[in-house]
């Protein structure tokens, strides 16, 4: 009897702490998408300061698919953003974590800092901050660059090195956040294990290859995958820095979708274009759990 | 195979010295154990001979060869570690194989070396594993067997057994020691077990404070102690030691301290003390718990111990209890018949050191009077 009563307060209690966070997640998950499937079916037009919306079926897929260049200029820049932007920082940052791994004490708290700088910066300050220092006309970096006789060089307004531009600003601004997921990866291997890789390795570049590399691979996966999600969400670099121009050249699809959506208030085709984005973003998240977990499950056969 | 010499040797982090000046030499194929309590600095004196850590002043030589700067990969030493440190990514095999193909060797010969290698040490079957499916023992073995395919001039060992439970430990401390021999290598062993000392090197080198107390074979260290760190450093039970004076005796000394107590003398050594006893100089007696004997009744050369607690242990047992505060190990013969005639807790045995076998040790310095005396 007692065990009926203890077993109902335990669903209570069971029930009782889902709510909350049951509650907002359908608030503020689940609803919205919901919600952005039905403006992508409809047409919405603003009457007398009401939105009136009418259903028209895949009318705004169609159009997305058929004459909506400019996302899908901005797709294609995305994905070249994501890859290169992504790549240089996976690189950058291990690199910087086995320099700061080596460095001790006061030189090691001094690089940690130097190096952690861009990434508690304001995304407004690292625009204002970039757009000043690639200036066409004032930069410093033309000033620099006119010194040794070249350029001068508009980072910012050339169609065919803008994105080149803003890819380098957003390996700058979150190198640091890989540098310090590997820093900790590197810290919490066995550092024996270092020890006696010494004894066996000829060279730096074969501990790397063959003991580093391999021991850091679960955090690599999951810095990247972290990464590749986050840059497929890039904004803020692009409406600071070129506001998705010149031209289609920095166009980048979450800046079609604010300017669809805000700018030209046709909310039909850019739910269509959100709804687009979210899928293949979610799609993108679990091929890329799905890889880190194979990978893991391999390597747990290994350590575990 | 190989010698080793250390020369002078210095290791210090800024101002704290960790080892102020050790001179040591090791012979080809010698089997040696560095001992001490923790924060002697028997490990960071292997790490130096391996190189893992530098050296502030003195010289590192094996085979006569300068080896002070060199890097340990260069070095020609393996090195076991406490926990074994063997690549998780890979699996026996390449474990054991690694150090030979990062030096581009004969791939039949790295098989072979390999082969080998497993057959020693008994990890058939096991090769294509990888460490996290090993056992302690196992991984163990493994890690001895990443240094046995290098056939490396030295072999160091990093405390090696302690993470195996006791009865492995006793297995594997003759294994090691049966390695060396069948390799006929030269090995350096750390470890804080004096049971491992005492059973598995050839010498000990027992440290404190990063400086040699003294340095010979285990029978040496034991049994002619040169000082009181060393003679209480070794045994279990510990040495019992007994402050005071000493004067001379009719056939031995008496102690007159913390607790008074007859120490029988042959005549060589009461003639070669004689000297040293008369300047009244304080001093500490020390006698193994085996040294006594357990007299029928009181006497002039017995000293009385409530007997507190009893340890039986099959072959012997030891008879604990105190003596103006200080606790007294004794042991005693067991016999067939079981615990009935030992003696009770509660009542007091009569103890009598035997002639002899007793030591004496400077208060201030520590040093064994009775082994720098020659007597």
């Amino acid at each position: 009897m007692a065990t009926n009563s203890t077993r109902r307060r335990n669903a209570l209690w069971r029930i009782g702490s889902l709510l909350p966070a049951s509650l907002l997640l359908v608030a503020l998950s689940i609803y919205p998408v919901f919600n952005l499937v039905g403006l992508s079916l409809s047409d919405v037009e603003w009457i007398d300061g009401r939105a009136h919306s009418e259903f028209i079926g895949f009318a705004n897929f169609d159009q997305l698919f058929r004459h909506e260049t400019v996302y899908w200029a901005g797709v294609r820049n995305t994905i070249i953003f994501a890859i290169c932007a992504v790549t240089a920082q996976m690189i950058f940052g291990f690199s910087m974590a086995l320099a700061a791994r080596r460095a001790s004490g006061v030189t090691r708290a001094v690089l940690t800092a130097v190096f952690l700088l861009p990434i508690v910066m304001p995304p407004i300050v690292i625009g204002a901050m970039w757009r000043l220092l690639l200036g066409r006309d004032f930069g410093a970096v033309n000033t620099l660059l006119g010194y040794v006789g070249i350029g001068p060089i508009d980072f910012l307004g050339n169609p065919d090195i803008a994105l080149a531009s803003v890819i380098l600003v957003d390996i700058w601004h979150w190198t640091p956040f890989v540098f310090l997921l590997m820093l900790t990866g590197l810290e919490s291997l066995d550092q024996e294990v270092f020890e006696a890789a010494k004894f066996d390795v000829r060279s730096p570049w074969q501990e790397l290859r063959y003991v580093t590399i391999p021991l850091m691979v679960p955090t690599i996966l999951i810095t990247l995958g972290l990464r590749l999600v986050l840059s497929f969400k890039v904004f803020d670099e692009v409406y600071l820095l070129t506001g998705g121009g010149p031209g289609t050249s920095t166009e980048v699809i979450n800046f079609s979708i604010y300017r669809t959506f805000f700018a030209q208030d046709r909310l039909g085709v850019g739910s269509a274009m959100s709804l687009l984005t979210l899928v293949a973003v979610a799609v993108l998240i679990v091929v890329v759990n799905l890889w880190i977990r194979k990978r893991r499950s391999k390597s747990q056969e290994a350590t575990s | 195979m190989a010698q080793l010499t250390l020369e002078k040797v210095r290791k210090a982090y800024g101002d704290a010295v960790v080892i102020p000046e050790i001179d040591l030499d090791i012979r080809s194929g010698e089997f040696v154990c560095l001992v001490g309590p923790s924060g002697s600095g028997k490990s960071t004196l292997l790490r130096m001979i391996a190189g893992l850590e530098g050296i502030t002043r003195g010289t590192v030589r094996v085979d006569g060869e300068d080896m002070t700067d060199v890097d340990p990969s260069d070095r020609d030493m393996g090195m076991v570690f406490q926990s074994y440190a063997l690549y998780p990514h890979m699996t026996v095999r390449d474990n054991m194989s690694f150090a030979l193909r990062m030096r581009k060797e004969d791939p039949k010969l790295i098989e072979e070396r390999v082969a080998e290698a497993v057959e020693m040490l008994d990890l058939k079957g096991l090769e294509d594993r990888k460490p996290a499916a090993l056992s302690g023992g196992q991984r163990q073995r493994v890690a001895m067997g990443r240094c046995i395919v290098r056939k490396p001039k030295l072999f160091l060992f990093d405390e090696p057994l302690s993470n195996l439970d006791a009865k492995l430990r006793t297995a594997t401390r003759h294994q090691i020691r049966h390695l060396h021999d069948r390799l006929g290598a030269t090995s350096i062993f750390v470890t804080h077990d004096q049971v491992e000392a005492m059973t598995m090197a050839d010498r000990i080198a027992l440290l404190n404070f990063g400086e040699i107390m003294q340095i010979g074979t285990p029978q040496e260290l034991y049994l002619q102690p040169q000082n009181r760190f060393t003679a209480g450093f070794l045994g279990s039970p510990e040495m019992n030691f007994f402050e005071g004076t000493v004067s001379v005796g009719e056939g031995g000394f008496v102690l007159n301290g913390t607790a008074s107590l007859f120490l029988p003398a042959s005549a060589g050594r009461l003639a070669a003390l004689r000297e040293v006893v008369g300047t009244g100089r304080k001093v500490e007696i020390g006698v193994r718990p085996e040294h006594f004997d357990l007299a029928a009744e009181a006497g002039a050369d017995t000293m009385s111990l409530p007997v507190a607690g009893l340890e039986w242990l099959g072959h012997e047992a030891f008879v604990f209890g105190h003596v103006d505060g200080r606790e007294i190990g004794v042991r005693v013969a067991t016999d067939a018949s079981g615990a009935s005639d030992l003696p009770k807790p509660g009542s007091p045995v009569q103890l009598r050191v035997v002639e002899d076998s007793w030591h004496m040790f400077d208060a201030t310095s520590g040093d064994n009077l009775v082994v720098k005396s020659g007597a």
